[in-house]
Formats: C-alpha cells, sequence, structure tokens
C-alpha cells in the first residue's frame, strides 16, 4: 500500500524519453517556481474558496460531479494564488475525479488530502486504486488511420472501474493518446491487445499491436533501422600466399537500414555501413620490432569496409533475431611482425578485399518511442575471402520498428 | 397453533452486542457478506433519517466501531438529517451495493468496497434515472436488477456487467418492488401493486410476468431458494404476518409459518445451506427466539437469545462457524432495538 504522504508515483516509471522530457520540464517548473515570490491569499480568496466549497458539495449532494470538477480546478487556482486548500477540499475533488473516470487525478488529490491530513479514508481509498488499477500509456502508430475504442474482455463491475474505461475511450476513440489508470485486465482496441495489470506500467501503440496480437488482417509495415557498436574483428592466418599471418583489432561497426515487417512474427531487413578496425602492426599475435629489422615508421593494422547485409527477422517477445548474407568491400593494411626470409625489413602490405558471408544479430528491446525501440545487440558473423576468414563481434545499440505495441 | 407442530429442541446462545455511536436509533437489517467478515446493517431513528454502517466481525466480536456510511455530499462535520442509506446488498465478490439519498435528494444506488473507497454512485442518471431502489445481485453477481421510478410507474431495470447496458426488464403500470433472480441468473421474482395490495409475480426473462400469487392481503419481497418462493405474506390480516412458500412453476402455497415478526425491510432470511429459513416472533410469549424453520415443513428449531422482541435475522457460515446476526431489544421497555452477534455452530 502506498502511503498517502508519499508522492511517490503509483508504480516505477520506465524511463522513457518521453517521461524522461516530463520529468525534466516537471524539474524545471519545479526550480523556476523556487524563484518565485510567495503568494499570500487575502480575504476575498478565502470568501470565493468557502463559497466554491459549499457548492462542491451541493453539487456533490445531487452526484453533479462535473460541477463538483469545475468548482476544483477553481480551487487550484485560489491555491496558486496562496489560498491553503484543505482536506474536504482535495476528497470532493477527488470524488469528482473518481465519478467522471479520471482515476490518475483522482489518485492525485488523494494523495494531496492525505498530506494535509493523513485519514484512513484516504489510504483505503488509495490502496483500493493501487490493487484495481494500472497505468497505461497509449499512443496510435502509424498504422492506426481511425481513433477506436478500448474494449475491455470482462467488463468491470465497479462504477469507478467502468467510468475510467469510459474517460480514455474519450481520446482514444479521438485518436488521442491517453496516459492514465485503467483497471486492471485484458484489452483490445481493434487488432492490438494488451493486458493492464494493477499497480504495473504498460506501454502500448495501436496499430503497430497487430504483431501482438497476431490478427489475421495483418499489414505489412516498415521502418528504418539505426546501429551503432563496438566491434572486434579477426583476420585468420592466411590459407596461402605471400601475406602469412593474422591480425585484427577494435573498431566500430555501423549502419543504417530499412526493416519490413511481412507477418506479425518474420519481417525482412537490408542495411548498409561501414565496418573498421584498428589494430597494432603485427600478425599472429606478435608485434613488430623495428629495432631488429629496418622498414618503414610504425604503423598499424587496419581494415576499412564498407558492407551491405540482407537479412530475414523473426520477434520473440522483446527479443528480434535476424540472420542472413552479408558482404563487404573496402581495403586493409597489415603490418608483418616479421619480414620475410632473406629481407630485412617491414613493411606494410596493403590489398583490396571483397569479402562473402554471414551475419546475424539479437537484439532485446530496451525502451519505445512510438513505434520504435532502442535496443541493446549481439551481433556477429564471419566472412571469406580467397585467402582467409574474417569473425567479428559486436555489442550495438539499435534504434528500430517495434512492431509490438502491445506487449 | 403452528408452534404445536414444531419438531424442534430448544439451543440457547449467548448474543455479543454490537454497538455504534453517533446515530440513535433502531438497528434494523443486518446483512452478513458472503465470506462472513462484515455486517452490514440500518439504523433508523423513525424520525428524519436512516443510516447505514459497516463492522467487521471477527470471531463473533466487532473489530473496531462500526463505521458510518456517508454517500458524497453529505459529511459526518455537517448535519446528515434527512439523509437515507438502506437495503444492503452483498455482491458475491465482496462489494456492497445499497440505496441511500441525501436529504431531500433522489434515492439511488450506491457502490462501496469494505474497507476501500467512499460509497459512489452505481449507475449514473445518464445510464437510468430516477428514484431508484431495491438493489439485488444475480448469483453470479454479473446482473444487478432494481426498481426505477424513471417513468413515474415504478419499472424493474437490469444492469448488467458484461454490456455495461441498463435495460427494462417489463414495463407495467402498476408499480413493482423487491425484485429477485432466482437460481438460474435470468428469472425475477417480484411483487406487484395492484388494487390496493400487493401480489407476487414471475418474470422467466422475456416478455411478460406472470402472476405467481395472489388472494387477500399482500404478498411481498419474494426471494427464490431452488425451485421454491418464500414470501411473507399478510393474507390472515393487517396485525397478522405469515411466512409462506409456493413453487416457483405455480402451485398451492404453504405456511411456513406465522405471527412473525416483520422485518423492516429485507426478504425472508435463509441459512447457509438454503434449507431452511429464519425468522423472529411477534408473539411476546416467544419473541425471544430466532426460529429456523425447514422449507419442507419437517421441522423448526429455536434458539433462545435471552433478549426481548428478536427480529431481522441473518445467517452466514465462515470458517467452519456458523454466525447468526439479529436485532433485539435488551429488555421490555428499552428504547432501541440493538444489533447481536452470535455463535449458532452445531445448532
Amino acid at each position: 500500500m502506498i502511503s498517502p504522504r508519499c508522492s511517490v508515483p503509483l508504480v516505477s516509471l520506465r524511463t522513457t524519453p518521453r517521461r524522461l522530457a516530463t520529468v525534466l520540464l516537471g524539474m524545471t517548473l519545479i526550480a523556476a517556481s523556487a524563484w518565485s515570490p510567495v503568494a499570500h491569499a487575502g480575504e476575498a480568496e478565502k470568501a470565493e474558496h468557502l463559497q466554491l466549497y459549499e457548492e462542491m458539495r451541493k453539487y456533490a449532494a445531487r452526484n453533479a460531479w462535473a460541477g463538483v470538477e469545475s468548482n476544483y480546478k477553481r480551487l487550484l487556482i485560489l491555491a496558486e494564488k496562496g489560498e491553503v486548500l484543505t482536506y474536504e477540499d482535495h476528497r470532493l475533488g477527488a470524488e469528482a475525479a473518481r465519478a467522471l473516470g479520471n482515476m490518475g487525478a483522482c489518485r492525485e488529490r488523494l494523495i494531496n488530502a492525505g498530506k494535509v491530513k493523513p485519514s484512513d479514508e484516504v489510504k483505503g481509498f488509495l490502496a483500493d486504486i493501487d490493487a484495481s488499477f494500472g497505468e497505461v500509456d497509449i499512443r496510435f502508430g502509424r498504422t492506426a488511420k481511425e481513433g477506436a475504442a478500448a474494449v475491455p474482455v470482462m467488463p468491470p463491475f465497479a462504477p469507478e472501474q467502468r467510468q475510467a474505461i469510459t474517460f480514455a475511450n474519450t481520446r482514444l476513440s479521438a485518436r488521442e493518446p491517453f496516459e492514465g489508470l485503467l483497471p486492471a485486465g485484458d484489452y483490445a482496441i481493434g487488432e492490438t491487445t494488451f493486458a493492464v495489470v494493477a499497480g504495473k506500467a504498460v506501454e502500448v501503440t495501436v496499430g503497430e499491436a497487430a504483431v501482438a496480437s497476431g490478427g489475421g488482417d495483418f499489414k505489412a509495415s516498415g521502418g528504418v533501422r539505426v546501429a551503432i557498436g563496438a566491434s572486434l574483428t579477426s583476420a585468420g592466418a592466411a590459407d596461402s600466399g605471400p601475406v602469412a599471418g593474422g591480425f585484427g583489432g577494435p573498431g566500430i561497426r555501423a549502419g543504417v537500414g530499412y526493416e519490413l515487417a511481412v507477418s506479425p512474427v518474420l519481417g525482412v531487413l537490408g542495411q548498409v555501413g561501414y565496418h573498421g578496425f584498428t589494430g597494432s602492426a603485427g600478425t599472429d599475435g606478435e608485434e613488430v620490432n623495428f629495432e631488429q629489422f629496418s622498414g618503414t615508421a610504425p604503423t598499424q593494422n587496419q581494415l576499412r569496409l564498407g558492407y551491405a547485409w540482407l537479412a530475414g527477422t523473426a520477434r520473440f517477445s522483446g527479443l528480434k533475431v535476424g540472420v542472413g548474407p552479408l558482404m563487404g568491400v573496402g581495403s586493409a593494411q597489415v603490418t608483418p611482425s616479421s619480414p620475410g626470409p632473406g629481407a630485412y625489413s617491414v613493411v606494410p602490405l596493403t590489398a583490396s578485399v571483397t569479402l562473402f558471408g554471414v551475419g546475424g544479430s539479437v537484439d532485446y528491446g530496451l525502451v519505445k518511442f512510438g513505434s520504435y525501440q532502442l535496443a541493446l545487440g549481439v551481433e556477429g558473423g564471419a566472412m571469406l575471402d580467397a585467402e582467409r576468414m574474417w569473425p567479428w563481434g559486436e555489442l550495438a545499440l539499435t534504434l528500430e520498428p517495434s512492431f509490438a505495441g502491445g506487449k | 397453533m403452528w408452534l404445536a407442530t414444531v419438531l424442534s429442541m430448544v439451543t440457547s446462545a449467548h448474543a455479543v452486542e454490537i454497538s455504534w455511536t453517533g446515530s440513535a436509533g433502531h438497528a434494523a437489517n443486518p446483512q452478513w457478506s458472503p465470506d462472513g467478515t462484515w455486517l452490514a446493517f440500518e439504523v433508523n431513528n423513525n424520525a428524519d433519517k436512516v443510516d447505514m454502517f459497516l463492522v467487521k466481525i471477527n470471531s463473533g466480536n466487532a473489530s473496531g466501531v462500526p463505521q458510518k456510511i456517508v454517500i458524497p455530499g453529505s459529511s459526518s462535520s455537517f448535519s446528515s438529517g434527512g439523509s437515507y442509506a438502506a437495503n444492503p446488498n452483498w455482491h458475491p465478490k465482496g462489494p456492497l451495493i445499497f440505496e441511500a439519498a441525501n436529504a431531500g435528494g433522489t434515492t439511488r444506488l450506491y457502490y462501496l468496497m469494505p474497507g476501500g473507497s467512499s460509497p459512489a454512485e452505481y449507475l449514473s442518471t445518464a445510464q437510468v434515472g430516477g428514484g431508484l431502489a431495491w438493489p439485488s445481485l444475480s448469483p453470479d453477481g454479473t446482473k444487478l436488477v432494481f426498481t426505477s421510478g424513471a417513468t413515474g410507474l415504478g419499472d424493474i431495470y437490469q444492469f448488467a456487467q458484461a454490456t455495461n447496458k441498463v435495460t427494462p426488464a417489463m414495463s407495467s403500470k402498476e408499480p413493482e418492488n423487491a425484485p429477485r433472480y432466482c437460481s438460474d441468473g435470468t428469472t425475477l421474482v417480484f411483487s406487484r401493486k395492484s388494487h390496493g395490495t400487493e401480489d407476487l409475480f414471475v418474470w422467466r426473462g422475456s416478455g411478460d410476468a406472470t402472476p405467481l400469487r395472489g388472494g387477500n392481503g399482500d404478498q411481498t419481497r419474494p426471494i427464490c431458494i431452488g425451485d421454491r418462493v418464500v414470501y411473507y405474506t399478510n393474507e390472515r390480516g393487517d396485525d397478522h404476518w405469515d411466512l409462506a412458500v409456493v413453487p416457483l412453476a405455480g402451485g398451492e402455497r404453504t405456511i411456513l409459518a406465522k405471527d412473525i415478526r416483520l422485518p423492516l425491510r429485507s426478504a425472508p432470511a435463509v441459512n447457509p445451506e438454503g434449507t431452511a429459513v429464519l425468522y423472529g416472533s411477534s408473539a411476546p410469549s416467544t419473541d425471544n427466539f430466532v426460529f429456523v424453520t425447514n422449507l419442507d415443513g419437517s421441522g423448526t428449531r429455536k434458539i433462545n437469545t435471552g433478549l426481548t422482541a428478536v427480529g431481522d435475522p441473518d445467517m452466514v457460515s465462515a470458517n467452519g462457524r456458523t454466525w447468526l446476526s439479529f436485532t433485539a431489544l435488551p429488555a421490555s421497555g428499552a428504547d432501541w432495538r440493538q444489533l447481536h452477534v452470535v455463535d449458532v455452530t452445531g445448532q
């Protein structure tokens, strides 16, 4: 149970840029208010306060909650002028919000009432909300052209729960996003299905969730994929030819592509990018001894490669797996650790390379941005040319289509 | 004399009095929650208000002071004279539905989760207008039946959780009262005022209601128990209330008990097994007993409370115990009826 004196949110919010922006804005406003001159309410404000409260009571006695809500908002304006609101003000405001289905506002007002006067009534009320409602953040994806209502699989019995769904649907039916509280249970918005769990948060992107729902009316949709990461690449020892010895090193691998979901689970991905590394001069794990051998100034082994990757993708819960053929074209430079027989100097060798192979990725979605997600992924693969194998691995951050609105 | 046919043994029980503060009046209509944890009851001062209280019961004792239920717009810090909160009905999963009104206001249905939030209006005026009364839930709790004065004729309406909609069950020119679901969750039994008296009717989910029982005086507050309907009747005259049973399919009625103490508002109380009805007696010589009469007429047990003018019994089984609640005067001439709870396990 959450104490009414505590201002912590209902659930630990997952950090999304949207929420981060909200938090930063809130902090900015708090900081700004710290420099504001302190307001003091006068007799006029006190008289208006009393009048508004009495009206609220009369409205409440007639279950005229829109009137209570309106007056409570006017009280909040008085509060900005320094008038101190009472427990009853906030409690009636909370009841109005409950009757109108705005359970997020109801909860906030109850917390404010509890700050004025902790009471079992408020504690019980809050515990009731926290045990019955979950936080939702519902947005519409690009494929959702029209608004649609959230339909509970089993409509609730409690009046505030039914009203909370009605309240959310006034926004959703107009294709407006809704952030607030909904009763725990299973819902569908068109083809998008999702579950609300009491005391937990869920983010839903309507339309994209056709993937999650597995609906039969799937429509292909796609999005840009951007990946960047730190890689380790190795050029294995040559099977033949004058350049012997393996080399490799750490580098950067970055790419941009387009992913198309062709079914609720499967997709295709095309991506091009840069793959490179820089390593110490030498081969087979031995560095060049420039004191023993004369030669050019010390240099480093390098790979500068442009690549193209075509992959099939599959999505399983929060994971996305991709695998497919990979091609790289570029140049490589290597300085052998020792000159060849009879030679007295070492020189870097450079060559154009054309590589073919297979690449794969496993991404785990961290946070969502509308229909996109930021994922942490492990990628790897191996390419071949006429002389050697080029295996590589990468730890990457990827911005990619989530194709999952209802998980 | 019907008592001559009683086959029972007489048992004695020591009841615990449940006290409340803040409202002077007669305790009435105690109703157990299905799990036996809570007891809702009314306090009626016979003048200008009826209050409702809720108390948590632990091993037959009040766990704390009974809390007065305050509907929105009423406040304990202001006078609530003229207010009304009555007719508690428990949902099988815990919430309480009751009818209530602020002073001078319209009676509406309210919802309360014990130990949770304050009461909230259950159905908005946008869903159904007029004064609402006689709420009763289907056995599975997914439907609510009640009467509404929206048309001025006192008709029966139903709310279905599955559709979130209120629909009229049937309409007639006469006012209907006290509708109750039968075990199928569709069939309704109720009383209808006609030519100055009340008769019983059955509505089977569509079409018109059919008469179930008429006759002299009022036949009222029916309750379905299996394929039988138990109800109160004063067919012998205004001062004689009897408890009768009639087959739901229709047929002859059987009087189960005569000269019972008519509860203020509730339907006949049934034991947890659904095999017997509970009642108090209006006869001064036997008004210290709670009677438990088998529906098949095979016998009656008597529970001696040691109190006077016993009435409003209700019974529940919880955690292997059977608890009986009732109201009674502590002694003849006492001002107000009090609420009592007693363990009648094995009786």
